[in-house]
């Protein structure tokens, strides 16, 4: 136990700079970008010109900086992974499903969220979309009830997924926010840590689910936090 | 005097000199294709109490093949990590996850760990250790992990099959046994080692082996690649029908064997059928492949770009890669958090008056970031400057002023 308290101390870190109200701050602006860039994409649309637009609307609201790059991912470009370079040139579908990851830096902290929209009434990737926060709520209200550590919450939502039909990508497995840049603190993953990770703004939860055989997943992303920090969550 | 009993000495192949084989062999094989994999598997990847995670620092980098790079890594403020030779430890890749790697000596001399890294086709990570990785960068590790051992005992009947990097937690073992003296006890024990390989370039470390068999005098050691080439002499074909063809029976024998799945289920099955092997004598390290990644493509050409920094050191970068990866090979501490993808703005440098104007001129984004992090004229940001054989001799300077160098 000993070890493990250690391990947390030293991986939660923070610096001088860190401040847990400018962070959740940072986390109103992350989902207001969030749902404005969706809100601006339209079918017929190619994935490069969403990028710029997001990256336009992220610099309006004065987060220039991302600690990692902005992704608006369009119909089979949803099942990349974190950081990989999507296809050229995919055209938005009028029935299709799209994803967006930002990371912005406000000032001196760190934002990171995503989320996940369809364009039509596909079922199946609707279901896809709704299912990514859902399980981001079912991995969350784990950690809320049973204290589980990052590691146990990520083999959690392996099954979970499975279960729901998907394949979970572990690639995005959650990690650290504070300051810019938390990477000084720790840069690896939620899902690599055998202690429970302490809600507030210090780590993000993240899923990114895909199809087992078709082209397409979907991705939700948002602070390690209780209940009261999500209202429209109804368990 | 020799112990060991074969069922069938292995007259016709191939235990041969390791001298013979650095001089029978032809230089390096171009073929591209990868190994089975850099990243051992096991169930034992949980931690443990003796499981430690820690912070170190590259210290040596050495390209010993084309495909194979051996790492040593030391631990930052003189941690005591203690394993058994034969286990493994992973890396934290810049993605968060672990790769696992297999350590390659058997005592931390100078609190250094050893590892042999073979560059997956396509991985994120072992392509950024071969492309970007420089002497000074540190890494979180975890470990150790792993069940795999050679017992320094083993008894004559033990055949040691290494698969690629494979070789790595085997050359450990026999490291222990050289420490251990038992050779000096009993020189006559045999034990057989295996390594299969592509090409004879990939046998990356023959040199460090031929050293260990100076001191283990019974180590007999079979090269089998996969290529053959007329001029040389090793076996070629799978290792495992190597064995098979070496000995008649194998029901007393011990196998101790390192690398991909494919190469161990082949070993177990068909020395069982057609060698008596019994398969819960297999003790296994299985490798398997690390996550993919598309984004890290090898550069397009390898032709130099002479790049000239704060006019005094002459670096070299490679034509079709962004500057800032040449800057950080040649050892420029610039963060660049958000990994080259021009979105942080933390990897300006400032470019030599003369040259501005034959750079394309900033993209919106780029733009964007240098006004925003107070860039002054003839700032750029470094990920954004793709090498040309024309920016060859390119001046530059390093700006000491990286928003996100804080710390």
């Amino acid at each position: 136990m000993t070890t493990v308290a250690l391990e947390k101390s030293a991986l939660e870190k923070v610096g001088e700079a860190y401040s847990p109200d400018q962070m959740f701050k940072v986390r109103g602006f992350t989902r207001g970008a969030i749902h404005e860039i969706a809100a601006r994409v339209r079918p017929g649309m190619v994935e490069e010109d969403a990028v710029e637009m997001a990256r336009d609307i992220l610099a309006e609201r004065g987060m220039v900086q991302g600690w990692h790059d902005v992704y608006v991912r369009f119909g089979t470009n949803t099942t990349k992974t974190f950081g990989a370079a999507s296809d050229p040139g995919v055209i938005l579908g009028a029935d299709d499903i799209f994803l967006i990851d930002i990371g912005p830096v406000f000032q001196k902290w760190e934002g990171d969220g995503g989320d996940t929209f369809v364009t039509g009434t596909n079922p199946d990737k609707a279901r896809c979309a709704v299912d990514a926060r859902k399980l981001f709520h079912i991995v969350r209200k784990k950690w809320e009830a049973e204290k589980a550590s990052g590691r146990a919450l990520y083999d959690f939502a392996v099954v979970e997924a499975r279960r729901m039909g998907w394949e979970l990508n572990l690639d995005l497995s959650g990690h650290r926010l504070s300051e810019f840049p938390h990477e000084v603190h720790y840069p690896g993953g939620m899902a690599d840590v055998d202690f429970t990770p302490t809600g507030g703004p210090l780590w993000v939860l993240e899923m990114h689910i895909r199809h087992p055989t078709e082209k397409y997943g979907a991705f939700y992303e948002d602070m390690l936090l209780d209940d009261s920090y999500f209202p429209d969550f109804k368990a | 005097m020799l112990m060991e009993r074969f069922d069938r000495p292995c007259d016709h192949a191939t235990s041969f000199a390791l001298s013979a084989l650095s001089l029978q062999c032809p230089g390096p094989d171009q073929a591209e294709t990868g190994e089975p994999g850099a990243v051992p598997r096991s169930d034992a990847t949980n931690g443990s109490a003796s499981t430690k995670r820690l912070e170190v620092t590259l210290v040596a980098l050495r390209r010993a093949s084309k495909r194979t790079m051996v790492l040593r890594l030391r631990f930052v403020d003189g941690e005591v990590f203690k394993y058994r030779p034969g286990q493994f430890i992973g890396l934290v890749a810049p993605d968060g996850r672990q790769r696992f790697f297999s350590i390659a000596n058997a005592d931390p001399v100078h609190n250094e760990l050893e590892l042999h890294v073979n560059r997956t086709p396509g991985g994120a990570f072992t392509g950024m250790l071969f492309d970007k990785a420089q002497i000074g960068d540190r890494f979180w590790m975890e470990g150790p992990f792993g069940d795999f051992t050679i017992p320094p005992e083993a008894s004559s009947r033990t055949i040691l099959v290494a698969g690629g990097t494979g070789f790595a937690p085997i050359k450990a073992c026999l490291e222990q046994m050289v420490a251990q003296r038992l050779t000096g006890m009993e020189t006559s024990r045999t034990i057989h080692l295996y390594w299969g390989a592509r090409s004879r370039e990939d046998l990356y470390d023959v040199a460090g082996l031929d050293a260990l068999s100076k001191r283990l005098p019974g180590l007999r050691f079979i090269p089998v690649l996969d290529q053959g080439h007329p001029d040389c002499s090793a076996r070629t074909g799978f290792v495992h029908r190597a064995i098979i063809e070496d000995f008649d029976d194998l029901s007393e024998y011990d196998i101790y064997a390192c690398g991909a799945p494919a190469m161990i289920e082949a070993l177990s099955r068909d020395c069982a059928a057609e060698r008596g092997f019994d398969p819960s004598r297999l003790i296994a390290d299985i490798f398997t492949a690390g996550p993919a990644c598309e984004n890290v493509p090898p550069p397009a050409t390898s032709a130099p770009v002479a790049l000239l920094l704060d006019q005094a050191s002459a670096i070299e970068g490679v034509e079709g890669e962004a500057l800032l990866f040449a800057l950080k090979r040649a050892g420029v501490a610039l963060p660049a958090v958000c990994g080259g993808k021009g979105a942080c703005g933390t990897c300006r440098i400032h470019i030599a008056p003369q040259w501005r104007s034959r750079l394309a001129e900033p993209a919106k984004q780029e733009a964007r970031l240098l006004k925003f992090t107070g860039a002054g004229e003839g700032d750029r940001l470094s990920c954004r400057i793709l090498l040309t054989a024309d920016l060859s001799g390119l001046e530059l300077q390093a700006c000491t002023e990286n928003n996100g160098d804080r710390q």
